[in-house]
C-alpha cells in the first residue's frame, strides 16, 4: 500500500468580521472565532499504479486533503503515512520523491524560459545529468513542446505553459503525482495531449491523484472516483460502479411517425416533450425492459428514429453532491 | 550550493533583461543623487562647516550611504511577504529546498545586478568630482567591512521577520512603509543622525535600523573610534542573534497555521 489515509480531519478557525459599520468596529476590539470543519475524518488507501480521481463541490475538502497529502498543511487529526513517510513531519525528504502540479499555481518562472526553470529543477532535487537529459527529451517529445521550452514562459499560451508545468513536475521521476484541476482552462486539444501525457507516465507505473471539476478529465483518465462532500467521504469505487449507483437507467430519445399516447407507464419518466412526434425520456429498465419499451411505442407510433444513451455522469454526480 | 548560484545566476540575468527597467532606474538615481547633491550645496553655501562636518564629509557620506543601500537585503523578506499573499508558498512547500536561502540567492543576484547597473556607475561619478575620503588603515578597512556585513545579516533577518506577517495579518502594503520610514529616520538614510536632536539619536540605540549601514559609514568617515567601534560590532552580533533567534521561532509558529490562499 503506497498511500494509507485514515480519519484525517482539519479544522480551521477564521474570525467573523460584521460589515455593518459598527460591527466592523467592535471587530477591532473583540473577535468571534469560528471553526471551519473542513475535513471530517477522512480514510482510503491507494496502491501503487492507481489513477485515482477527487471529485466533489468547490469547498468540499478536496484541495484540503491533497495540501495534507502533499506536506503543505498539517492536519488537525488523524494518520497519513504516504511511502512510509508522514508528510507533514518529514516534508523536505518526503516532497523530494513526489510531483504536482497545481492548475492555479506555478512553477515556471515568469521571466525565464521553461528550458532553464528544467535545470533549476536539476539542481533542487539534484537530478544526474544523463537522466535528466533523458527524461526532459522524452517528456518533451510526448507533449511536443520542443519549440517553445527556450521562449521566455510569460510569451506562452496557457496550454503550453501547463504542459511545461506538467514536465517541471515530473523531472525528478516522482512515484506519485499529484494533480490539482491540472486542464482548468485549456482547450480540447491541450487537454487532449495532457491526459495522454498523464496515461502514459502511469503505465510506467506512476500513481497519479486528481481533484477536477471537469467530469470529462475522470472519465478519460480515472479508474477510480473517490467523492468527497461537506469534509465526508460519499463514493469511493470505480466509474462504473458510479455509474450503476443510477440502476440500469437509460437516456432515450425517440421520433415516430404517428403522434404519440401519453406514456405513462411505470419505469418512464419524460424528460423533454419535443413535439407529439418526438420526445426525451428516462427509462428505467430494471421495471421496464427496453425491448418491450421499444416494441410498445413502434405498436402505437411506429419509431422513425431511436437513440439510446448512457445517463450523463454529471446527473449522478449532482445527485451524489446534494446527499447529505 | 549548485542550486544557490544558479538561482543567483538567473536573477542576476533576469535583471539585464528588461531595458526600459533599467534606463527608468539609472535616471531615477540620477535625479535623486542630483536633488541631494544640490540641497547639501546650498546648505554648506552659508556655513562651510556644520557641526565638525563639511561639504566633503557629507557627499562621502551620501555617496556611501548610496553605495551600500543594496545591501539592506529586503528581497527575501518581501519575496516570502509576496509568496504568502499570492499562494505560491504551496509550491515552494513541495519543493525539496530551503526556501530561506534561495530567496537569498534570488536577491543577492538582484541586488548584484542592480549595483552594477544603477548605483555603482552614480556614485562613482560622483567620488570622481568631490573626492573620496579613504580610511584611516587597512585594518579600518577589514573593520569596516565587517560591519557592513554584519548589517547585511541584520537587514536580511528584519526584512524576513516582516516578511512573515502575511501569515497572521491579511494585508500588509502599510509594512513597507513602515519600515522606510524607519530606515530613513532611525538608519540615516537621507539625513545622518549626528545632526539630529538628542531624542531621537538616543531612540535610535535601541532599534536595529542605525546598525545597518550607518554604523559602518561613520565608522569610515572616521567619526567612530576603532574601540567604539568594537562596541558597534558586538551590538550588531546582539542584535543578529535576537532577529535570528525570532525568525526561527515564527517560522516555526507560521508552519502550523499556514492557510493557502487563492484554493
Amino acid at each position: 500500500m503506497q498511500i494509507s489515509v485514515e480519519n484525517l480531519t482539519k479544522v480551521y478557525k477564521s474570525y467573523q468580521r460584521g460589515n455593518a459599520f459598527g460591527e466592523a468596529v467592535k471587530s477591532l476590539f473583540v473577535r468571534k472565532p469560528v471553526y471551519i470543519h473542513a475535513l471530517k475524518g477522512i480514510s482510503f488507501n491507494i496502491e501503487r499504479g492507481e489513477l485515482v480521481g477527487f471529485l466533489g463541490p468547490n469547498g468540499a475538502g478536496k484541495s484540503t486533503t491533497l495540501k495534507i497529502l502533499t506536506g503543505i498543511l498539517y492536519p488537525s487529526g488523524g494518520k497519513v503515512s504516504i511511502m512510509g513517510f508522514t508528510p507533514w513531519k518529514d516534508r523536505k525528504k518526503y516532497v523530494a520523491k513526489i510531483g504536482a502540479v497545481f492548475g492555479q499555481k506555478s512553477q515556471l518562472l515568469w521571466d525565464i524560459p521553461p528550458v532553464d526553470a528544467f535545470y533549476l529543477n536539476k539542481a533542487i532535487y539534484s537530478i544526474p545529468e544523463q537522466v535528466f537529459k533523458q527524461t526532459m527529451d522524452e517528456m518533451v517529445e510526448l507533449l511536443e513542446v520542443g519549440a517553445l521550452i527556450r521562449k521566455p514562459t510569460r510569451q506562452l499560451s496557457l496550454g503550453e505553459r501547463m504542459k511545461c508545468e506538467f514536465i517541471m513536475a515530473m523531472l525528478h521521476q516522482p512515484e506519485i503525482v499529484f494533480l490539482d484541476e491540472p486542464t482548468i482552462g485549456l482547450d480540447v486539444i491541450a487537454k487532449d495531449k495532457i491526459r495522454q501525457f498523464i496515461l502514459e507516465m502511469n503505465k510506467n507505473g506512476v500513481t497519479f491523484i486528481l481533484t477536477t471539476h471537469d467530469l470529462s478529465d475522470i472519465e478519460h483518465l480515472a479508474q477510480r472516483v473517490i467523492v468527497v462532500n461537506h469534509g465526508e467521504r460519499v463514493f469511493d469505487n470505480s466509474l462504473r460502479t458510479l455509474r450503476s449507483r443510477l440502476g440500469e437507467k437509460k437516456i432515450i430519445s425517440v421520433s415516430t411517425l404517428n403522434p404519440l399516447p401519453a406514456l405513462t407507464l411505470p419505469g418512464i419518466t419524460i424528460t423533454k416533450q419535443i413535439s407529439a412526434h418526438n420526445v426525451e425520456l428516462e427509462l428505467d429498465m430494471a421495471v421496464c425492459e427496453l425491448n418491450k419499451f421499444i416494441a410498445l411505442v413502434n405498436k402505437s407510433s411506429t419509431i422513425r428514429d431511436l437513440a439510446v444513451q448512457e445517463p450523463q455522469i454529471e446527473t449522478i454526480i449532482k445527485e451524489l453532491y446534494q446527499e447529505e | 550550493m549548485i542550486l544557490f548560484i544558479a538561482l543567483l545566476r538567473l536573477s542576476f540575468l533576469k535583471t539585464f533583461q528588461y531595458r526600459g527597467y533599467v534606463f527608468i532606474n539609472l535616471m531615477s538615481t540620477c535625479i535623486q543623487v542630483f536633488v541631494q547633491i544640490s540641497l547639501w550645496l546650498a546648505l554648506f553655501t552659508a556655513n562651510s562647516v556644520v557641526q565638525e562636518t563639511t561639504l566633503n564629509d557629507m557627499i562621502n557620506y551620501l555617496a556611501l550611504t548610496g553605495l551600500l543601500a543594496l545591501t539592506k537585503l529586503e528581497g527575501p523578506g518581501q519575496l516570502l511577504s509576496q509568496r504568502i499573499i499570492n499562494g505560491s508558498i504551496a509550491i515552494d512547500l513541495i519543493r525539496p529546498y530551503k526556501l530561506k536561502s534561495c530567496l537569498l540567492s534570488q536577491s543577492i543576484g538582484e541586488n548584484l545586478a542592480r549595483f552594477l547597473l544603477f548605483v555603482f556607475p552614480v556614485y562613482t561619478v560622483v567620488l570622481a568630482v568631490f573626492g573620496l575620503q579613504l580610511p584611516a588603515s587597512p585594518l579600518h578597512t577589514l573593520v569596516f567591512f565587517h560591519a557592513v556585513l554584519n548589517g547585511v545579516i541584520i537587514s536580511f533577518y528584519y526584512f524576513y521577520l516582516v516578511g512573515m506577517l502575511p501569515f497572521w495579518l491579511q494585508s500588509t502594503w502599510y509594512v513597507r512603509f513602515v519600515n522606510y520610514a524607519a530606515f530613513t529616520l532611525f538608519g540615516g538614510a537621507f539625513v545622518p543622525i549626528w545632526f539630529y536632536p538628542e531624542v531621537l539619536v538616543k531612540i535610535s540605540y535601541f532599534l536595529p535600523f542605525r546598525y545597518v549601514t550607518y554604523e559602518a559609514v561613520t565608522f569610515y568617515l572616521g567619526r567612530t573610534s576603532l574601540v567604539a567601534m568594537m562596541g558597534v560590532l558586538a551590538t550588531q552580533l546582539v542584535w543578529i542573534g535576537i532577529l535570528a533567534a525570532l525568525e526561527a521561532f515564527v517560522w516555526k509558529a507560521a508552519q502550523k497555521k499556514i492557510m493557502i490562499f487563492g484554493g
